[in-house]
């Protein structure tokens, strides 16, 4: 009994050491259920991670590549579904096969040493048509836990996009400079400070320098000196203050001769609005200036030799028409020969007044017309000149109305040009009304105002504004009515502007114009 | 009336204002060669002179001022003419008393003569 109850004893202890173990182990059990779930999770994630990415994401495995993963993301690029794993790359894709992809693969997988490219051009055919994609990539050695080579990751990114985007940035800049180089313009691009950073072709072929010569040079070198003050001084301003330049300059050529250039520069600004850089444009007006100065010494010498015979037509003229009301009861009373030379005197007022204009318009562009101030009363001045045109044209009628008095200081000569620009306009442009109404008035406490109303034809609006250019002429077929140069106005405004004063227009079509002139007053009487 | 010399180079102004100064009762010596001014003043003992401020190669206001400096000449009055208005205080300064410029009105020149004449009478 004794040895029997030992034994139970044994088997009891025995029993619950296995309980025990059997505990140990359900625990066990549970901790790896744990595990596994956890693992499972991690799988989860990863796949979670892998199939949800952006990029392209694959892995090949064994030396055939086959496919055991595959990210929906490289399978849209591969135009392929889920059907691809177990497929080795090369089957799938047998495109691929020309273009060196096996051989990455094979080196990667048998070296275990990782490949990386940026924007590599690979062909694949897509819907059937074969199409070049770019892609930054990396093939990735995978390895078991052993430490051997079992597969190849495949990481990568469609930069097809940005890739084309730059290429065309590229050759955009490419043909910009081709086409900055072919044009006749000398360009340069320069930092904030006017140093030069670029200069193209045309820059070059003027100065005959090398574009190492012409960035280190400063390019003032190039200036003539009589130029180049002015030009420091506005370039200054500008570096300073960003505003634009634009002035004409000589500039040296690789013959040392000077020619004139029209040069303009603008500022490149930043996003915060600090100046980033200069680009500068110079044009050669050589032979425009040329070209200019001849038309211009040419249309003085025309007006002043055509002064001499018109000078001697005139003075005939005046003398026949002096001789006949000396001599009118000796001379054949049939015929009345005194009307012609009024009508001859009449018509070669109008040619001098054509040349004077001729004469002045090319003084106002070389800006020699000088003004010669003198104080007088402007509405005795308005009086004479009414009495001399009435004098030569009985048919105008003008009335005056005072309605101020005062005296200006200005050129009288110049402002009488203006009232008979005035008094003849209104009577040229009213075919059918001779009447021409004068008032002198007070515009304020400073300016007096002399304005000149016709009953004629009038202006349109939209010609208003175009009246006072040089040239301008009433279009259409009015054209051959009223003769002139279309001068008059724009040396009226030139004269009246040096004289601080202003020129104002009211017209309506068909039913006349007023036009108005003011001057400072000097002192009213 | 006086006896008044024309100092231009264009010959169809000179006769032009030869034949005006002649109605007017003046006695008029037409002159194309301005180096001559002074022996042409001497010679036909000249009241007054109407002397072109552009004669070919020459330029009138020198002219002028030569004969200002000379004492035989020196006191006949200028009065000088020119296609360009904007000349006259040159003239003036040159020691012309007057100026008038092209195309000029017959009855100012004419004016401007007699007044000439009335301020600066021959001896």
């Amino acid at each position: 009994m004794m040895k029997q109850d030992l034994r139970i004893k044994e088997l009891e202890q025995e029993l619950a050491k296995r309980e025990e173990e059997i505990e140990q182990l359900k625990n066990r059990n549970y901790a790896l259920a744990d595990s596994i779930s956890g693992l499972k999770d991690e799988v989860y994630k990863y796949e979670e991670l892998v199939h949800s990415s952006k990029s392209l994401i694959a892995i090949f495995m064994g030396e055939d590549h086959v496919i055991d993963i595959a990210n929906e993301s490289i399978r849209e690029v591969w135009g392929k579904g889920h059907d691809v794993i177990g497929k080795p790359l090369l089957e799938l894709l047998p495109e691929l096969k020309s273009q060196g992809i096996k051989e990455l693969l094979d080196q990667v997988y048998q070296t275990g040493i990782a490949y990386h490219a940026d924007e590599l051009p690979i062909e694949l055919v897509i819907d059937g048509k074969p199409e070049i994609r770019y892609f930054d990539f990396t093939y990735q050695p995978q390895k078991n836990i052993d430490g051997e080579i079992i597969g190849v990751a495949d990481i990568a990114t469609d930069v097809t996009k940005q890739t084309l985007l730059n290429k065309k940035i590229k050759k955009n800049g490419k043909e910009f400079r081709e086409l900055v180089n072919f044009m006749p313009h000398k360009i340069t691009h320069s930092d904030p400070e006017g140093n030069t950073l670029y200069c193209n072709q045309s820059w070059l072929d003027y100065t005959g320098k090398t574009e190492e010569q012409f960035i280190e040079e400063p390019w003032t070198s190039l200036i003539h000196p009589e130029d180049k003050a002015e030009t420091e001084k506005m370039v200054g301003k500008s570096l300073g203050d960003g505003s634009e330049i634009d002035l004409e300059v000589r500039l040296l050529d690789y013959n040392g001769e000077y020619k004139w250039h029209l040069c303009r520069a603008t500022c490149v600004k930043d996003e915060e609005g600090n100046i980033s850089s200069w680009i500068s444009s110079s044009t050669e007006i050589q032979k425009l200036k040329e070209e200019e100065e001849l038309k211009e010494g040419f249309l003085k010498l025309v007006s002043h030799e055509l002064k001499t015979p018109v000078t001697s037509i005139k003075g005939y003229v005046q003398l026949l028409l002096s001789i006949l009301s000396k001599e009118s009861s000796e001379v054949n009373k049939s015929v009345s020969v005194k009307p012609y030379l009024n009508r001859i005197e009449t018509q070669v007022e109008r040619l001098i007044r054509l040349i004077s204009e001729m004469l002045d318009l090319s003084r106002i562009e070389q800006n020699e017309l000088k003004l010669k101030p003198e104080t007088f009363n402007i509405n005795q001045h308005v009086e004479e000149i009414i009495e001399d045109i009435t004098f030569s044209n009985k048919e105008i009628q003008i009335k005056l109305d005072n309605h101020f008095e005062c005296d200006v200081s200005a050129d009288k000569d110049r402002i009488g040009q203006v009232i008979i620009n005035f008094i003849t306009n209104a009577y040229k442009y009213s075919p059918e009304d001779n009447r021409v109404d004068v008032k002198i008035w007070k515009c304020d406490d400073e300016f007096v105002a002399i304005t000149v109303l016709d009953h004629g034809i009038g202006i349109n609006q939209n010609e208003i504004h175009q009246i006072f250019k040089k040239f301008y002429r009433v279009p259409g077929d009015r054209d051959e009515t009223y003769a002139g140069f279309g001068i008059g106005l724009f040396l009226s405004n030139n004269i009246i502007e040096r004289h601080n004063g202003k020129i104002n227009v009211k017209s309506e079509f068909g039913k006349g114009s007023e036009f108005t002139f003011t001057l400072p007053i000097k002192q009213t009487n | 009336m006086a006896k008044i010399l024309i100092v231009d180079d264009d010959q169809t102004i000179g006769f032009m204002l030869r034949d005006i100064l002649e109605f007017n009762g003046h006695t008029v010596t037409v002159s194309q060669q301005p180096r001559k001014t002074k022996e042409n003043i001497l010679e036909n003992d000249i009241e007054l002179i109407l002397l072109d401020k552009l004669i070919s190669g020459v330029d009138g206001t020198d002219v002028c001022a030569q004969l200002k400096q000379d004492e035989a000449v020196k006191d006949v009055p200028i009065l000088m003419m020119s296609a360009l208005h904007n000349v006259g205080e040159i003239c003036k300064s040159a020691g012309a008393v007057d100026f008038i410029s092209k195309p000029f009105d017959m009855d100012t020149l004419v004016a401007k003569i007699d007044d000439i004449l009335e301020k600066y009478p021959s001896n």
